[in-house]
């Protein structure tokens, strides 16, 4: 059926995309900053993975960890080396957005001119493709959707059950709150960053294990992915764009069943932001971000 | 004639304005008074559109303008002030007047095919607008640069250019030392037209009582009262509610 | 050598034009969009296609252009203007990446990653256009029309309400000004000229192919808006002249083209993100920013 199969890749598809638009709403949503430089963030994460891999020959889950943190330290270092000093030069949102953009290309430019315009790949061992009749899952699509469960569950229950995690999800629209009761926003943006920017090797990596390599294009990808399934699911909630991420990656395989592929991608955002036309707070979001663009 | 039918504003739990039903008479202006938060701007915001009403319905002449867009409404010939002075600091005066013109009003063809007699024609009315209240020789500086008060002269005049018969006054007074108070008397009895109504927010009684033909006392949301402003003051009930002390609800 | 510097100069005129288009829209409409790179590609793939599949010429492709341009402009400000500038925002960098996309796998239709060549030269009164120096005499007297198009448009009652609405949208509405349209109609001359500016490309290159108009290009055009200074039409043609100019001068290093490319790109990024840092109002000392 294949329909049935078009909703496994659409759900393996799905798991990487509730990722891409976990990191995106976290930054974006307690910080208002649109984080383009983010897709930076992910190439050179995913990268460190590859080099640790391939050239430092660490076990596959090692050297995903080394991106996770060297993704941490460059959201941080986005915010404190790039949008703060702009904002303390009166920048406005727009030249900050202007720069995220620079930041972007220097970087993404940067990984080709170091390793080149063609992508990499990473063997790593997966259970073996199982078959239910004529629908195919690979070990890729099993490991998936359960790794990203657990990344995602476990980054709710920091969201949900943390004192830092509930900070954070108070910035969201109560910034002068925290501020009278004296908590230091200033290094809770920094924690959004860091862990924002330490979930996009995660997505990366099960890029990696599904065997679609990484390329040093695809950062802007993931930028965009991850905004749409943020607008999506809703600005002011986190967890929504998990879920949005999901369903996003469900509606563009689904829409292979009526479409020829090319259009895929075009359709869906097109239903997207048709749907944000109507219901503009998302899936589950209550109010509007303040527009200052 | 600008008509308000039971209007309500429910948001979520709290009700800021209920079942208000009030008529303004064209030639009259009519002085909105009453406590801070009992909903005096968002009535102004319901007539102009920016927030629709829970119940009820607004009528401007025999038509119905209920939820209509606020550009609508205004184009309807309902003008408007806001409490703090909004003028456009980056254009000159004279262009902040000119622009108030119901000719300006994005058509692309007609903007590039006035030709510049009608704009001169057009800087003069403005000109002219301004010198009634004052200002003809600010014209040609920079919106940014002038006065508060000033500023808020300036708003009037794009009022009276945009040929509204409808003013809505949102505290004209704010932000103004008590020494300008007798001028805005002199300058909104100047604004009365024969057609033309003139509803005020104020809280200065003395500017309402000198050219307020009638007053509308609200309080929660609620009209307490209609009448010449010696009525309502006259009131001791009234009296309490609106400086809170003594027996309020 | 001359022959090069004035193909050079050919360039400078196309995106000076684009340039001009999307500071209407980001310095006078105040309105930030990361599509100008695929409406570039729109009015470019327009003409190209009409010319290979229905031998169109220059001139028809390019007015062709100007209205996909236009279209594309339109379809993305309907919705957006509604709803936020954050939406905004997403819209337009869904439909450039949607955009490239289509012109990189309807291959059937665009030439796919290899793109179409043998777009023909325009004609004038007969003669075909083929000389750098012609084309640039060409290209210059239209890039400068619809520049002075524009400059009427900003100088006029229309543009006396962009310059209002850019400040404070509240009080154009309370005086009765249809902001939503104004900000649509602003949107779809900006997307008419960068459309036209690609028909231009098209007919000059005569080779269009995908990676030109990616989000790369989007960023080059705000780059060259933001470092010529917003708001002043003048200063983003001199940014294009800047950015047009400058990596030119990489060509003359010893690198290989696989090299050149990405270094341009480091460049742009660098000196974008330079006057971020150190001057946002631009060369021209525009507005540098919305607020």
């Amino acid at each position: 059926m294949l329909f049935v199969q078009l909703l496994v890749n659409g759900i393996f598809a799905g798991s990487i995309y509730a990722l891409l638009g976990l990191s995106f709403a976290t930054i974006f949503s307690t910080t208002k900053i649109w984080h383009f430089a983010q897709g930076a963030v992910y190439t050179l994460g995913a990268y460190v993975i590859l080099a640790a891999s391939l050239y430092g020959k660490l076990p596959f889950a090692l050297a995903t960890a080394l991106g996770i943190a060297a993704a941490a330290v460059l959201g941080v270092l986005s915010i404190v080396a790039l949008y703060r000093p702009l904002q303390r030069r009166g920048a406005s949102s727009l030249v900050m957005v202007m720069a995220s953009l620079g930041a972007m290309v220097i970087a993404d430019n940067l990984v080709v001119l170091g390793f080149g315009p063609t992508g990499y790949s990473i063997d790593v061992s997966v259970p073996a493709t199982l078959s239910f009749g004529p629908v195919l899952l690979t070990g890729g699509q099993m490991v998936a959707p359960v790794a990203a469960t657990i990344v995602v569950a476990l980054y709710l229950w920091f969201l949900f059950r943390s004192v830092h995690g509930r900070r954070m999800r108070a910035l969201i629209d109560n910034e002068e709150l925290l501020l009278l009761n004296g908590v230091d926003t200033g290094r809770l943006k920094m924690l959004a960053f860091a862990i924002g920017s330490a979930l996009l090797p995660c997505a990366a990596a099960l890029s990696i294990v599904s065997g679609s390599g990484i390329s040093p294009y695809f950062g802007i990808q993931a930028v965009l992915t991850g905004a749409m399934a943020m607008f999506f699911g809703g600005v002011d909630s986190i967890e929504g764009a998990a879920v949005a991420g999901l369903a996003l990656g469900i509606i563009e395989s689904l829409a292979a069943f009526i479409l020829p592929t090319e259009w895929q991608t075009a359709v869906t955002y097109a239903l997207i932001l048709l749907f944000l036309m109507v219901k503009p707070t998302g899936l589950f979001g209550r109010s509007l971000p303040k527009t200052t663009l | 004639m600008l008509r308000l039918d039971h209007l309500t504003k429910s948001f979520g739990g709290l009700t800021a304005i209920d079942d208000v039903s009030v008529s303004f008479q064209p030639g009259e202006i009519v002085g909105l008074i009453g406590p801070n938060g009992a909903g005096k701007t968002t009535l102004f915001n319901l007539i102009t559109g920016v927030l629709s009403p829970t119940k009820g319905r607004v009528f401007f002449g025999e038509r119905d303008i209920t939820g209509l867009r606020p550009h609508r409404v205004a184009s309807l010939g309902i003008g408007r002030t806001f409490q703090q002075t909004r003028i456009f600091h980056d254009l000159k005066v004279v262009d902040n007047v000119v622009l108030a013109r119901p000719e300006v009003n994005g058509g692309l063809t007609r903007a590039l095919c006035t030709p510049p007699s009608v704009r001169r024609a057009w800087a003069e009315e403005a000109t002219a607008h301004l010198a009634f209240l004052g200002l003809a020789d600010r014209a040609q500086e920079y919106g940014g640069d002038l006065s508060y008060a000033e500023q808020k002269l300036v708003m009037f005049a794009c009022l009276m250019a945009s040929g509204a018969t409808t003013l809505l006054l949102d505290e004209p007074t704010a932000g103004l030392d008590p020494t300008s108070h007798l001028g805005m008397i002199d300058t909104v009895t100047r604004l009365r037209r024969p057609g033309t109504t003139i509803v005020l927010i104020e809280h200065n009684l003395d500017i309402v009582r000198g050219c307020c033909d009638r007053v509308v006392f609200l309080a929660e949301g609620v009209v307490k009262a209609v009448g010449t402003t010696d009525e309502v003051e006259r009131s001791p009930e009234l009296r309490d509610l609106y400086f809170g002390t003594g027996g309020a609800k | 050598m001359t022959t090069y510097i004035v193909g050079v100069l050919v360039v400078v005129v196309i995106f000076g034009l684009l340039a001009v288009s999307l500071d209407l829209l980001i310095g006078y409409t105040g309105l930030f969009t990361i599509v100008h790179g695929a409406l570039f590609g729109m009015g470019a793939y327009t003409s190209a296609i009409l010319a290979k599949s229905l031998g169109f010429g220059f001139w028809g492709g390019s007015l062709a252009a100007m209205v996909a341009g236009g279209l594309i402009s339109l379809l993305i400000a309907i919705p957006s203007l509604r709803v936020s500038g954050h939406y905004l925002v997403l819209a337009s960098f869904g439909v450039q990446e949607v955009l490239h996309a289509l012109y990189l796998n309807l291959d059937g239709i665009t030439g796919g990653p290899a793109g179409m060549r043998g777009i023909p030269r325009p004609r004038l009164f007969g003669t075909e256009i083929t000389s750098n120096t012609s084309y640039l005499m060409l290209y210059s007297v239209l890039s400068a029309l619809v520049i002075l198009f524009i400059l009427v448009l900003v100088r006029s009652p229309f543009g006396l309400l962009l310059k209002a609405i850019r400040e404070d949208e509240l009080v154009p509405q309370a005086l009765g000004k249809p902001v939503v349209a104004l900000k649509i109609k602003a949107f779809m001359v900006s997307g008419a000229a960068a459309g036209f500016a690609g028909a231009m490309y098209a007919h000059y290159i005569t080779f269009v192919s995908p990676e030109t108009f990616d989000v790369h290009a989007s960023i080059l055009i705000l780059s060259m808006v933001l470092i010529g200074g917003m708001g002043t039409l003048w200063g983003p043609f001199l940014g294009a002249v800047v950015l047009v100019v400058l990596p030119e001068a990489l060509r003359f290093l010893p690198l290989d083209s696989a090299t050149l490319g990405p270094l341009r790109q480091v460049v742009y990024g660098m000196v974008l993100m330079v006057f971020c840092f150190v001057r946002p109002r631009g060369l021209a000392g525009g507005r540098g920013g919305i607020e």
